[in-house]
């Protein structure tokens, strides 16, 4: 029975503001010291240019054409060209250079993550479904980059260019500058409320997406399920549901844009009637010229488009803050402890020991393992046999450390397996689980997994010792057949006779094999019983074992029932000491007793006579 | 607020048929069908445009009155200046809300079509689509449409209207002037749909490059074991490295361009004014010209340069707006191959008749079933044998026409399928699919599904029972409300199938068929569950129910009334078992095979479900 699973990945434990993220941003940004600083140039650069402009056209206007200087306004309409010039490529080039910025820091953090996520503890994995973190390393770092693609530059280059406007309006007249822009707080107040009451609706339409998104998936995956069981229009009505429930949302969004833009523009409107009022008195009483007039109004009228920008990007970055609060999330999440002694060289003989140890697999759950004692001598292959639960799968966790042993202690070669550095430990244990796992390639890039170590001949020979000569043979290109994901186009055989050459080509001390409970057809069973020979060969195996066959190969039978070693020994004295053992075996096939009584010899008449009791 | 109706589905109208209008012209289609308030956004458009046109001359006429030192005046002026934004803001406001509801209404109703046809189609269009597709049609095309048919018309009315009307007023303050400023600006919108498209492709580029990304860390996290287990990190760190640093290209190489849209469009514009300071000199001095026209004249050039960019935003926009709609147009055409058009009601099961049926899937190479005659009378029980591949799954469809029946006939109580209604049917027949799909929503309304009404907690329970999952399900700390999927309960292989079977037992329909519905439980508890349901159906009703047993174990299928034998789509025998042991090599084979299995499979059945878990 599974438990439900654990929603540990969507708490996020790091909540983190726009500010907050770009200080943390800060030292990615600072990898690229040349760049970044280009930029900051560029948006200086740009927000001054931005001011020159309407300054030279007051500038004509009072040299050139009030004074009908005609020299002087070919010379300003120059003047006026470099400027835009100069202004269209310093717009580029901080925009353009950000972006490329922002990609190189989205390039590390998804770096970082892949690497981070592969160094996280197993027990990890199987808490967290494969799709919640690759949403981590794809979705939510593309969530992050609208911080970039939205351009979180403008808002900030907008900003600046606001002071600059300001800056330039006081130039002209502290007064007229400080009259002018009294409407400026009810505005940016009226402007910031509307726009925090968009980003709430924007939020909650997302969601609102999402769940049309996952609605219609599951729809379309269970389509089949609908028509046979005729749900379809019952739920053609909660489409409908859903889908006006998001028009609402949207309307309500339209709503706030509609109420947002034309009020930004009447108060804009304001401003610039005060600014033409007052600077018609001033004017009056020549207290500024014309043009340095006109130069006011055309920057009053600038203020509007990067305020409209900042409000507008404002709401754009929710998404990639709740991005980079999961991305962080998943970043602090604690590594696999690294800590222990290498291994050396040498190959280990394989002895493992077990000594009075006993697991759970955290304080309030159940013993699963009780004062577990076995020795295994080297090169000895062992099945552990039992029902569902009664600790097969936590003898062979425990020794690859996935967890670590609290009570009692477990030792391969004699060295007490906590001393042992988990990588160089999982190195030398080759493990074969029941569901094989394909990586997309080629059948030999599954042999030697693009390790450099593992040469072309390796494989081959690996391949051709795990069996694998038939099922080449059966696919074109050999061994640079096309492996599809997850290995589709193998069948369940194949895919075990894979992991036995990649075994064989990468050759472990130390062997676990879970043995599959699916039903193959018999000629793959022959050739994966010959391959578990060849893979069992010369080296320590404990076999969780499903099938009568390996069970009687094996050295040493190990029957376990509630955590409990509660016999072992050979196939024949266990079924004659009519135990556990037995009795599991009763229990499966209570036609077949005498079958199993008799199959007391090698495995070939076990089989023999198998056949004829029946 | 405007007297906006939201709703304007009209409920007759069939929405899984295709008016001729939108397959044609969709444009047109949506904007007959709400003329209201499309018209009243165009109108409202109109106006804002005209008093927006209208301000720079309160504007320069206010300049004039302060070089003539003519405060009254000066005031007038700045009042008109003041009123004509009152109303533009009014009339802005109207048409975003009138555009908003016409094109939000336009999403809803086209959401609503692909879906109503999406649940007509049959397995054969979901074999040809893959689901990502659908998804994409029903969230991104149809957005894109709503795009197009919204904020893109509106884009391309609002720059018609702002040329119409400026240009004119440009005209008449000076011809000279105008053509001089312009000569620029027609290539704006042609420059700016260029690029739109330019980013268009290598937006595309990119988001294949991160469908590479994804499927690469899919691949590692999937594999983490293997990984780990042979220390292949930094080997695989490397491989995706390479992927993610292609996709930074391709992001890099879409900012190129992106970067360039403002500056170009800000760079239209200020060669406009430059231009005009070269040009009016003459004019300014000679004084053919106040200053106040002057100004007005250069505000204007600014006011350009939006309708001359909006002519290629717009026209991209509406552009790729009609790609997606062909897309959703591919799909809402689409013929069902099982169309509903039966009016026999089915009253109980009686036989079943299977006529010289043959059956080849459209993109197959060879028929998967030649020339199947089967009879099956109210009652029996009939096991279905056969190598992967035989046909058993296809046949099976095939009785519940999932899949059209093209050659030979199926007859349910000596009706025709065809002339069956589907929903009678579906009734009558219980299906239990190979693959035991689950939907996100709690235990008991999962295996009440296929029931109007919930039938209550008791009924529920009584199912599960009967498939052997009511114990599990008590463990659960929330039992029959647990919830399934992603964010709630995982069940194993095992437990979801006997779910799927309680799922179809609790309609009590008078068919039952179970394809395989048991193959990731053992065969013991297989043995248990069918012989469970024989007893449950039994006395349940007077009159036995008739199921079909799809099944690779023959251990299962040993006591069902008679087995059809299925070898490469055709029927090598049918009867009871002694009967087609005798007969079939097939079957012969399979009895073989098994009984040598039975010590392994032993074993296979102490350890039930994965217990890797």
């Amino acid at each position: 029975m599974s438990q439900p699973s654990a929603y540990s990945e969507d708490q996020v434990k790091v909540k983190i503001t726009l500010g907050e993220l770009l200080l943390r941003l800060w030292p990615y940004f600072m990898r690229q010291k040349a760049s970044f600083t280009l930029v900051i140039l560029a948006v200086v650069g740009l927000a001054i240019t931005g001011r020159l402009i309407p300054t030279v056209f007051g500038h004509a206007i009072d040299e050139g054409i009030l004074k009908n200087r005609t020299d002087v306004l070919l010379g300003m309409a120059l003047v006026y060209i470099a400027l835009e010039v100069f202004k269209a490529f310093m717009m580029f080039t901080h925009s353009y250079l950000f972006s490329k910025v922002g990609n190189r820091v989205l390039f590390e953090i998804r770096d970082e993550l892949i690497t981070h996520t592969q160094s996280l503890p197993v027990p990890f994995f199987d808490k967290n479904p494969t799709g919640r973190i690759v949403t981590r390393v794809t979705n939510d770092v593309v969530a992050l980059g609208e911080l970039f693609t939205q351009g979180i530059i403008h808002m900030i280059s907008n900003f600046f260019s606001m002071m600059a406007i300001v800056v330039a309006m006081y130039l002209i007249s502290p007064k007229m500058a400080t009259i002018t822009l009294l409407i400026a707080p009810p505005l940016l107040y009226i402007g910031f409320r509307l726009s925090q009451r968009i980003r709430e609706v924007l939020r909650e339409s997302k969601k609102k997406l999402a769940a049309i998104n996952s609605f219609v998936a599951e729809n379309i995956s269970g389509m089949r399920i609908l028509q046979l069981y005729l749900r379809v229009t019952r739920n053609r009505g909660r489409f409908d549901t859903l889908s006006r429930e998001y028009q609402t949302l949207q309307l309500r969004q339209v709503r706030l844009y509609a109420l947002l833009w034309p009020t930004v523009n009447f108060f804009n409107a304001v401003s610039l009637g005060v600014a033409l009022w007052y600077g018609g008195v001033l004017t009056a009483q020549n207290a500024i010229s014309t043009g340095a007039m006109i130069a006011f109004i055309l920057h009053v009228q600038d203020f509007i488009h990067p305020l409209k920008v900042i409000l507008e990007k404002y709401q754009l970055f929710q998404n990639s803050l709740s991005g980079a609060e999961r991305i962080f999330t998943l970043l602090e999440e604690a590594q696999e402890d690294a800590s222990g002694e290498p291994l050396g060289e040498a190959r280990l003989q394989g002895k493992i020991e077990y000594r009075d140890v006993s697991f759970r697999y955290s304080e309030h759950l159940p013993t699963v393992l009780e004062n577990v004692n076995l020795e295994i001598r080297p090169g000895q292959s062992v099945a552990l046999v039992g029902r569902t639960g009664s600790g097969k799968s936590t003898m062979i966790a425990l020794l690859q450390r996935l967890y670590d042993v609290r009570h009692g202690e477990i030792r391969i070669d004699g060295r007490p397996l906590a001393s042992i550095r988990r990588a160089d430990l999982r190195q030398r244990i080759g493990i074969v689980q029941q569901d094989t796992f394909m990586f997309r390639g080629t059948i030999a890039d599954n042999i030697g997994l693009g390790d450099p170590r593992i040469t072309r001949e390796r494989i081959a020979w690996a391949a051709e010792q795990a069996c694998c000569s038939d099922l080449l043979k059966r696919h074109p290109d050999g061994l640079d057949a096309k492996v599809e994901e997850r290995g589709a186009n193998l069948s369940f055989g194949e895919r075990q006779l894979i992991t036995f050459a990649r075994i064989l080509a990468f050759d472990p001390d130390i062997l676990i094999l879970d043995e599959a409970t699916a039903n193959i057809d018999s000629q793959s069973e022959a050739l994966i019983q010959e391959a578990t020979r060849h893979v069992t060969r010369g080296r320590t195996s404990i076999i969780i074992a499903h099938r009568i066959s390996t069970i009687l190969e094996c050295d040493l039978i190990v029957t376990m029932d509630k955590g409990r070693i509660v016999e072992s020994g050979r196939h024949s004295e266990l079924i004659a000491r009519t135990g556990a053992y037995f009795q599991l075996c009763q229990s499966q096939f209570r036609d077949n007793t005498s079958t199993i009584t008799a199959s007391v010899g090698p495995f070939a008449s076990a089989v023999s006579t198998g056949v004829n009791a029946n | 607020m405007l007297g906006i109706h939201m709703n304007h589905t009209n409920n007759d109208e069939r929405m899984d048929r295709l008016p001729a209008e939108l397959a044609t012209k969709p444009f047109r289609f949506y904007f007959r069908r709400d003329p209201k308030t499309f018209g009243l956004g165009v109108g409202a458009l109109f106006f804002t445009n005209l008093l927006d046109t209208l301000t720079p001359l309160a504007m320069g006429l206010a300049i004039d009155m302060i070089r003539a030192k003519n405060l009254d005046g000066l005031a007038r002026s700045i009042a008109a200046y003041c009123a004509l934004m009152v109303g533009v803001a009014f009339f802005r406001y109207s048409w975003r809300i009138y555009f908003g509801h016409f094109h939000q209404a336009v999403a809803n109703d086209l959401r609503n079509r692909i879906f109503v046809k999406l649940t007509t189609l049959g397995p054969s269009f979901y074999q040809k689509n893959p689901i990502g597709k659908l998804m994409s049609l029903i969230t991104n095309d149809v957005n894109s449409f709503r795009m197009a048919i919204g904020p893109g018309t509106l884009v391309l009315l609002d720059a018609a209207f702002l040329t119409l009307m400026i240009l004119p007023v440009m005209l008449t303050i000076s011809v000279d002037w105008t053509w001089k400023t312009m000569i620029l600006l027609p290539f704006v919108p042609f420059l700016m749909q260029r690029m739109e498209k330019l980013v268009h492709e290598r937006y595309r580029i990119a988001q294949d490059k991160l469908a590479d990304v994804s499927a690469q860390s899919q691949e590692i996290i999937s594999g983490i074991r293997v990984i780990k287990s042979y220390a292949q990190e930094s080997n695989k760190r490397a491989a995706f490295n390479q992927i993610s640093r292609s996709y930074e290209h391709a992001q890099n190489r879409v900012s190129n361009v992106d970067s360039g849209f403002e500056p170009l469009m800000d760079f239209a514009v200020a060669a406009g004014g430059a231009v005009l300071l070269w040009v009016c000199s003459s004019d300014v001095v000679r004084g053919s010209i106040t200053l106040g026209e002057f100004f007005m004249f250069y505000q204007y050039i600014n006011k350009m340069i939006w309708p001359m960019s909006a002519i290629g935003i717009g026209l991209s926009m509406v552009q790729q707006g009609r790609a997606s709609f062909d897309r959703v147009h591919e799909v809402l055409r689409t013929e069902t191959d099982i169309p509903d058009e039966g009016n026999v009601n089915l009253t109980g099961f009686e036989s079943l008749e299977i006529r010289g049926l043959t059956y080849q899937y459209p993109a197959g190479h060879a028929p998967v079933l030649h020339d199947i005659h089967v009879t099956v009378r109210a009652g029996e029980t009939i096991g279905i044998v056969g190598p992967v591949g035989a046909g058993k799954s296809t046949l099976m469809q095939l009785i519940c026409r999932l899949y059209p029946v093209e050659s030979g006939k199926i007859l349910v109580n000596g009706h025709s399928l065809e002339t069956i209604r589907l929903a009678s049917l579906r009734q009558t027949v219980s299906f239990v699919t190979q693959d035991a799909f689950l939907f996100s929503d709690t235990i008991a309304q999962n295996v009440a599904l296929g029931l109007d009404e919930f039938p209550g907690a008791e009924a529920v329970r009584d199912v599960t029972r009967a498939v052997n999952i009511d114990q599990e399900i008590e463990t659960l700390p929330e039992r029959f409300d647990a919830y399934l999927g992603e964010r709630g309960v995982n069940l194993s292989g095992g437990q979801k199938q006997r779910l799927t079977i309680a799922r179809a037992l609790i309609r009590k329909a008078p068919v039952i068929i179970l394809d395989d519905s048991l193959s990731a439980v053992d065969g013991n508890t297989e043995k248990a569950i069918v012989g469970a349901l024989r007893d449950a159906l039994s006395s349940r009703e007077s009159r036995r129910q008739t199921t079909f047993l799809v099944s690779h174990r023959l251990a299962t299928l040993k006591h069902a009334d008679r087995i059809v034998v299925l070898s490469e789509g055709r029927v090598e025998a049918i009867g009871p078992h002694e009967h087609v042991l005798s007969l079939s090599p097939t079957y012969r084979r399979l009895h073989q095979l098994q009984s040598e299995e039975k010590l392994s499979a032993g074993f296979a059945a102490a350890v039930p479900e994965a217990e890797a878990e």
